[in-house]
């Protein structure tokens, strides 16, 4: 119990310590980010040695000799050695050796990586991509209504507000995106148009948004031609492909980062301060 | 306009400091605010769930205690899904820092379910290899690589490891993400040797792994601590997951009516920029200085 108050304690005015950053930077944030650093190096060589290096090297080797497979032991000696030329890199003048261990890792790596990325890659998301376009449910999605306000937005941007805006692409864009927004809920949800709700749900519009993005993604980072005409627009949608990726990876990341502190304030309230505080204190009162 | 320039002079501690208190006050409530489950994360509940009474499920810590906010609540949902289920469990790490978080949620979740270390569940511990290691698991067996637990005990003393030779035995992988494990668990266990994988991932990185569940390369992905707060609701055990949800709500909210002020700041700034010296709505400069970063006094 005791452990456990003491371990909280330095847990919270560590992490305390961490966040008084972002106030200013100050010695006691220094002091625990080498603290930090410093323990998980020393927690790595630790369990490194302890679960990796002694039972597999040393435990093996008296295993095998005392179950009389000397094969098994001595071949040990392989990978020791390899492991101990590494080392020579701290050596300028033998360190030349050290190449024949990574060599090793290095083909070893590029063996796997290629047999791997072909197999378990290129192949299965190749298969991903080769979706069928035609809807056979006939209902229609979230991706339904991405596709028609793209059509709509692209129509609207290319007739009317390119002229409209004199040119500003950013207004252009803004307002032919709200064009198809609007229409979309006009039509679909307002009037309720059927015949256009059909001939929409026959196309998969969430495969046709895959197929479409791959293409044009893999069209921008064609670089063998210029991106002009058709091959251009191709290219640009491409583009917009690829920003929208980039907005949902932003996004993921900032509730990541606010996760991150969610967790440190869950502990602060919940194992600081309730735990080793209000309730050490409600054992003595 | 004397708004604008309040914003656009406004110290990053004090947004810090917003950021702060929003955080800090819903999770004192520790309410159960409604959570809509994602497809993919029931997904990832329905393939765990799948699993018989005495089957085994591989975890695999691949993380340390950076992403520990996000996916140790992952970890002890789905542990607590497998225990409560009677499903057999044998841990390991790719990541050596992982090890040791993997046992703690261990240790928490078997005293739940009264579970006993060597008969339901095993922690083997971490091994260095990366690829080689998912490929030789799959080739040369369990017991090339794993002769022995984390504490030293041959593996074999388990009775249920005793069964266990290579990826044929083990019924699912979950693989919890902060790297490119996963990638890994997927192209190599996944493609090569048909290994069943749910994967659970940092936030950071969830966008990413969403081609290996369209490809059907994967059978489910809880991303961030949403997907852990998503899993918790469907074991019908809301733990901080979904605690810290409301949390995660209020800063979203927040950080969306910080970027749009900033965004309009930003475009009143230029439109009085444009106006010249002699216009109107001069702007204050605030602007040209780019975002403000933490300001150092490290000395060099």
């Amino acid at each position: 119990m005791l452990g456990t108050i003491i371990s909280t304690w330095i847990a919270a005015t560590l992490t305390i310590a961490i966040l008084s950053f972002l106030y200013k930077d100050n010695p006691l944030y220094r002091f625990a980010e080498h603290l930090y650093v410093g323990v998980s190096a020393a927690f790595t060589v630790v369990i490194f040695w302890y679960q990796d290096v002694w039972p597999l090297l040393v435990g093996n080797f008296g295993d095998f000799l005392r179950a009389g497979n000397k094969v098994e032991a001595w071949i040990l000696i392989i990978p020791a050695t390899l492991g101990i030329l590494m080392w020579t890199r701290f050596i300028p003048r033998v360190a030349w050796i050290s190449r024949i261990p990574l060599g090793l890792i290095i083909g070893i790596g590029a063996g796997l990586g290629i047999t791997g990325t072909i197999h378990g890659l290129v192949l299965p998301q190749l298969r991903g991509t080769m979706l069928p376009l035609v809807n056979p449910a006939g209902e229609l999605g979230f991706g339904h209504g991405v596709l028609f306000i793209i059509l709509v937005a692209a129509l609207a941007y290319g007739l009317l507000f390119r002229r409209l805006t004199r040119g500003v692409q950013s207004w252009a864009t803004f307002w032919s995106i709200l064009t198809g927004l609007a229409l979309y809920i006009l039509l679909f949800g307002v009037l309720k148009v059927g015949w256009l709700k059909t001939a929409l749900s026959v196309i998969a519009a969430d495969n046709l948004l895959i197929v479409v993005a791959v293409i044009t993604t893999i069209l921008y980072f064609y670089f063998s031609r210029e991106h002009k005409g058709l091959f251009g627009v191709g290219s640009r949608i491409g583009i917009a492909a690829i920003m929208i990726s980039f907005g949902a990876s932003f996004g993921y990341t900032v509730m990541a980062r606010v996760s991150l502190l969610i967790g440190r304030c869950y502990f602060l309230i919940n194992e600081w301060v309730l735990k080793g505080i209000v309730g050490p204190l409600r054992g003595i009162f | 306009m004397k708004l604008l320039r309040w914003l656009a002079s406004l110290d990053r501690r004090v947004i810090y400091a917003l950021v702060l208190i929003v955080t800090i006050i819903p999770l004192i409530w520790k309410s159960n605010p409604p959570i809509e489950v994602s497809p993919e994360v029931q997904m990832a509940y329905s393939s765990l769930d799948k699993v018989p009474a005495g089957g085994i499920v591989m975890f695999s810590i691949d993380y340390d205690g950076a992403s520990e906010a996000e996916l140790q609540p992952m970890l002890m949902a789905m542990l607590r899904h497998c225990f409560s289920r009677n499903v057999r469990v044998i841990m390991t790490a790719q990541w050596p820092l992982g090890m040791p978080l993997g046992q703690m949620a261990l240790d928490s979740a078997a005293a739940e379910y009264h579970k006993v270390y060597g008969r339901d569940f095993i922690n083997v511990g971490y091994r260095p290899g990366g690829n080689a290691l998912m490929v030789g698991l799959g080739k040369s067996g369990f017991r090339q690589y794993f002769l022995r637990d984390f504490r030293g005990t041959p593996i074999d003393s388990a009775p249920f490891m005793r069964t266990v030779h290579n990826y044929g035995q083990i019924d699912r992988l979950v693989g919890l993400e902060a790297g490119a494990s996963g990638d890994a668990w997927v192209q190599y266990a996944g493609a090569q040797f048909g290994l069943r994988i749910v994967l659970g991932v940092a936030g950071v990185m969830a966008t990413s792994m969403y081609p290996y569940l369209d490809a059907k390369q994967i059978e489910g992905l809880v991303g961030g601590l949403r997907g852990a707060a998503e899993y918790e609701m469907l074991i019908n055990h809301p733990h901080r997951g979904v605690w810290g949800m409301n949390s995660q709500s209020y800063v979203h909210v927040l950080i969306v009516i910080l970027v749009i002020l900033g965004n309009l700041t930003f475009y009143f700034e230029q439109r009085a920029k444009k106006r010249g010296p002699g216009g109107r709505g001069q702007g204050t400069g605030a602007g040209e200085q780019g975002p403000s970063e933490p300001q150092t006094e490290r000395p060099a």
